[in-house]
């Protein structure tokens, strides 16, 4: 982006600062509770107004594993536990805050967000079943960059760029979907202004105010140009049949031109946006009537996303569905809103406000009640959650100090195929790298083994292998599948088993009283010291093995694990091929190769208890 | 299972409640079946060369069948000659000739067809069949899954919009089990006690410093449930040295071994089982015959032969062919030429299933293809 942009962008974004100026903002209340922010105020009154008691603070290291995986999406490291704790107490929190609001952590977290909301889904072998590009890299640039949010918004309308390569563009795509701009059109509205338009895919919306000549005349805008409705985008009415719930005003075949239909939100397009650089013109209007100062829903939209991904439930729930919706506190909503857009449409500024208020840090409620009650959106706490799959799997591996060591996500190493065919999305390091495997072939010798123990702990705690629609919560309840494959799966055991390049091998190996030992094991895994009851436990457990555990002069096991390149999609229905992938299945349940410079009973009894710690349900569960 | 007068209200006044019913549903009739073998050929198994034989071709030129056709316990009726096994069986078949759709240029694609009987909209996501039976009629008991899949995990297989509670168990293959029910190889039962009991020890204490967690109570009965699962009956299941060596010879390969353990499954009560034919080295292609795959496809079709007839046999015998849906399916078939290499190419304008059990009215074919 040239500088004449980024200094137009910042001109725009002084200009509705004045515009603000000149209405009136929210006033925060009075009140007796505890405040951090005015944020505690509004919140806070409503308390006060209910007669309700808000929760306790947090501890401060129950804070720091939330508000850490909260920002970079893992648990903090004993270094960073370290060096919280140095801080003077009155200050600590406030400059973790913004120690991790600065990490590269944040784009990978919000990657990971975003794709659901977007329905990014690039498929790794000829792509047919809706797939877009991959455009989780530019998604991963601009959180990186902490790209103002409405450039964000304005430049994934343009979809400009490549399809193949990681550019915006990606997100144009819907294979085999004969009306891919009404399946964005729907994605896009609901993203960023909470217009649910799904039902009005194939008829008048029944519960919705919208008409399937809404949702298409804004696919048409996308489209730059009018659209045809398709003869599968409708409901097929049998003559003399029951008269249908639906109305279908809109006939196949039926010609539709761009047109914004949500004049209720905003009747004129943001004429102060920077100029673009080729992109459709109609694509461009759209990104003017969200982004533009006019329309008050896109901030508010936004506002109420951040606070529910912190707070666990939305000041407006459903998120991505506004037509009937009541915020619990309006005023909140509007002050929230402000902020953001006063900020320059800085997400982190946004953040920062939520993550240090009180009512952020304070200990979770844990209702089972339905996420709309009355009780659970008084905030009395944050609603009590368990770490999204993506958190879960990359602080597995941040805690054992291993590396992912998946395949490529690539069915074609031999890389003679076209990228509209075979995409190569690369070796992954953290969860949101992960795509779907593709393997509806069913083909032994298309099984990437390690990437599939991913997959398969990611799916069961709520990741979709496929995102063919946008999703902004997730399907992840607590389920025996989740339980049952992380204690006896692939993934869990290598966690687990203290190979050469675990760090809990490298600890146990080190000159230290088995407390020590203890000490760091419980903050690497559960950012906190063991209880006395639990060092008492684990001591009783392991101190006959611990002065004999150190084997002299034993070499060290590198894992050497390497995915056999020689198959690749041009071989991979011989014989052959399929015998090798077969044989990397079977030899990685064995898990990882145990270290042999500690003695195997010492190394099963802390291996043993490595395996209770990240299978219980404190590891999983957000403080 | 019997219709009652309630059932049939039941069933009119929820079609009645559909927006897209257009007729009235009472007639619909009900099978007796409350489980289901799904049998897939990856590939686009060729119909013309198993259940729908034509006049031979010559495997080059002349458009037709790769193999003779032989007659079945129904009069007038053909299947392929390395059907020999089956054939005799077909009075317990009904074979469906006339499925087409318009998806023949991508496996994925189709199967995804098939398994979810829609095309991809881009505002929803469509469940398999195996989640809409899970989600229709629920799993027996806790500790056994509806769903079960022998083959790999993929979206054709996924709930969809019915929520993860709808998703499968799965194996790749029958020696390991399913994924996340059987303990690692280097954990003996001795060691699995140390493990659960240091687990328990620490799930007590996190219950006890977060008193009235309404969540982490569920979330500690829902870890507890997974480890009965682990170690419940279901388990046994699968170890199919339980059966008498002469039934699992009679089954043949890792195809057939499939098929036996989608009996126990069945058995056990779960409601739907996948079993994946997919052992592509028998001839270089799976049932995807381009080119030289044709060469040896009867290898593919003799194996499946002795499979879906053992399974037959054994389910009747079992007294589990009434209340089971046997069906034998692909995501296309191929075209009666040759392709250069005299193979075949992909046709999804006609191509054939085999369903049997349930108490089908079976015998007389369905559909017609020219």
């Amino acid at each position: 982006m040239s500088q004449e942009a980024v200094a137009a962008w910042r001109e725009r974004h002084q200009k509705v600062r004045e515009l603000l100026r000149n209405t009136p903002a929210p006033v925060p209340p009075q009140t007796h509770m505890p405040v951090y922010n005015d944020v505690d105020r509004f919140i806070g009154a409503r308390l006060e107004a209910e007669q309700a008691r808000p929760t306790a603070l947090t501890s401060d290291l129950e804070f720091l594993r939330r508000v850490t995986l909260d920002t970079t999406g893992v648990i903090p490291t004993p270094a960073q536990i370290r060096v919280f704790l140095a801080d003077p107490p009155a200050v600590r929190r406030k400059k973790a805050i913004d120690r991790l609001l600065a990490s590269p952590g944040w784009a990978d977290h919000w990657v990971a967000y975003w794709q659901d909301v977007l329905a990014e889904n690039p498929g790794i072998l000829k792509p047919d079943l809706n797939n877009t590009g991959p455009f989780r890299w530019w998604l991963y640039q601009s959180f990186a960059d902490n790209l103002p949010f409405d450039r964000l918004v304005t430049e994934l309308i343009e979809m400009e760029g490549s399809i193949h390569q990681g550019g915006p563009a990606a997100f144009s795509q819907a294979t085999l979907t004969d009306a891919p701009m009404a399946a964005k059109a729907d994605i896009v509205a609901r993203a960023f202004l909470g217009q649910k338009l799904q039902c009005a895919r194939c008829h008048d919306a029944p519960f919705h105010p919208f008409k399937q000549r809404d949702l298409f005349s804004l696919a048409a805008m996308l489209n730059g140009r009018e659209v045809k409705l398709p003869a599968t985008s409708t409901v097929a009415m049998v003559e003399g049949g029951r008269k249908p719930m639906v109305t279908v005003a809109l006939k196949p075949g039926e010609v539709i031109t761009p047109r914004w239909p949500f004049a209720n939100l905003a009747a004129h397009a943001d004429t102060g946006l920077p100029p673009a650089s080729g992109a459709l013109p109609t694509r461009r209007e759209v990104a003017a009537y969200i982004v533009g100062p006019e329309n008050e829903r896109f901030p508010r939209v936004i506002a109420n996303r951040v606070w529910k991904r912190y707070l666990g439930v939305g000041l407006v729930e459903p998120a991505d569905d506004w037509s009937h919706a009541r915020p619990s506190h309006p005023e909140l909503l509007e002050y929230l809103a402000r902020a953001f857009v006063t900020s320059g449409y800085d997400l982190k500024h946004l953040a920062r406000l939520v993550l240090s208020s009180h009512v952020y840090q304070r200990r979770p409620v844990g209702f089972t009640a339905e996420q709309n009650s009355a009780a659970v959106r008084l905030f009395t706490g944050p609603v009590r959650r368990n770490m999204t799959a993506e958190q879960l799997v990359d602080s597995l591996h941040l805690a054992a100090g291993k590396n992912f060591d998946s395949e490529e996500m690539n069915l074609n190493p031999a890389g003679d195929r076209p990228a509209r065919q075979f995409l190569n999305m690369g070796r992954p390091k953290r969860s949101w790298q992960m795509t779907a495997l593709s393997n509806e072939r069913d083909r032994p010798a298309l099984a990437l083994p390690i990437a599939q123990s991913i997959v398969d702990v990611l799916s069961a705690y709520g990741w979709r292998q496929s995102r063919q629609d946008p999703a902004t919560t997730r399907d992840d309840a607590a389920s025996p599948m989740q339980t049952l494959i992380l204690a006896n799966g692939v993934l869990g055991t290598r966690m687990a088993r203290l190979s050469d390049d675990s760090a809990f091998t490298r600890l146990a190996l080190e000159d230290i009283p088995l407390q020590r030992l203890l000490e760091e094991t419980f903050l690497r895994v559960l950012s906190r010291p063991p209880g006395v009851e639990e060092t008492r436990m684990l001591t009783g457990l392991l101190q006959p093995y611990y002065p004999g555990r150190r084997v002299k002069g034993a070499k060290i096991v590198t894992t050497g694990r390497k995915t056999d390149t020689r198959v690749s999609w041009s071989n991979h229905l011989s014989a052959e091929a399929t015998l090798i992938r077969l044989e990397e299945e079977k030899r990685l349940r064995m898990g990882d190769e145990p270290t042999k410079r500690l003695a195997p009973e010492f190394r099963e009894h802390f291996e043993d208890v490595l395996w209770a710690m990240i299978n219980s349900p404190e590891f999983v569960m957000v403080p | 299972m019997n219709l009652t007068r309630r059932d049939l209200l039941k069933t009119a006044a929820a079609a009645a409640a559909s927006p897209l019913a257009a007729s009235t549903a009472a007639a619909f009739p009900k099978g007796s079946a409350d489980a289901c073998i799904f049998l897939w050929l990856g590939g686009g198994a060729a119909h013309i060369d198993t259940f729908d034989p034509k006049r031979c071709g010559d495997g080059k030129k002349m458009p037709g069948s790769y193999y003779g056709a032989i007659s079945t316990a129904i009069r007038g009726e053909q299947v392929c000659e390395h059907l020999k096994r089956t054939a005799p069986l077909l009075d317990r078949c009904v074979i469906v000739r006339s499925l087409t759709h318009k998806i023949s240029g991508e496996h994925a694609a189709a199967a995804n067809l098939v398994h979810t009987g829609r095309l991809p909209s881009g505002t929803i996501q469509y469940p398999s069949i195996g989640s809409v039976v899970s989600h229709q009629l629920r799993t027996k008991s806790d500790e056994v899954p509806a769903y079960v899949v022998m083959g790999y995990p993929n979206i054709t297989r996924d709930p969809g919009f019915l929520g993860a509670r709808h998703g499968y168990v799965y194996l790749t293959q029958v020696e390991t089990g399913p994924n996340g029910f059987m303990r690692p190889p280097d954990v003996g039962a001795a060691r699995q006690d140390r493990r659960e009991t240091l687990l328990g020890r620490m799930q007590d204490t996190f219950l006890k410093r977060n008193p009235g967690d309404d969540v982490v109570k569920s979330q500690a009965a829902v870890s507890r449930l997974g480890f009965r699962m682990a170690g419940s009956r279901f388990v046994n299941v699968f170890d199919l040295r339980k059966e008498p060596k002469s039934l699992r010879e009679s089954y043949g390969g890792e195809f057939g071994q499939r098929c036996l353990l989608a009996r126990r499954l069945i058995q056990a009560g779960v409601r739907f089982v996948e079993v994946s034919f997919n052992l592509n080295f028998l001839n270089g292609t799976g049932w995807d015959t381009h080119n030289e795959g044709q060469l040896k496809q009867h290898l593919l079709i003799q194996d499946l032969d002795q499979a879906l007839a053992a399974l037959l046999v054994d389910l009747e015998r079992s007294r589990l062919l009434d209340r089971t849906l046997v069906v034998l399916t692909t995501e296309f078939g191929r075209p009666p030429e040759f392709d250069g290499g005299g193979g075949r190419g992909h046709q999804s304008v006609a191509f054939s299933s085999l369903l049997a059990g349930a108490g089908l009215r079976t015998g007389p074919r369905r559909g017609r293809n020219r």
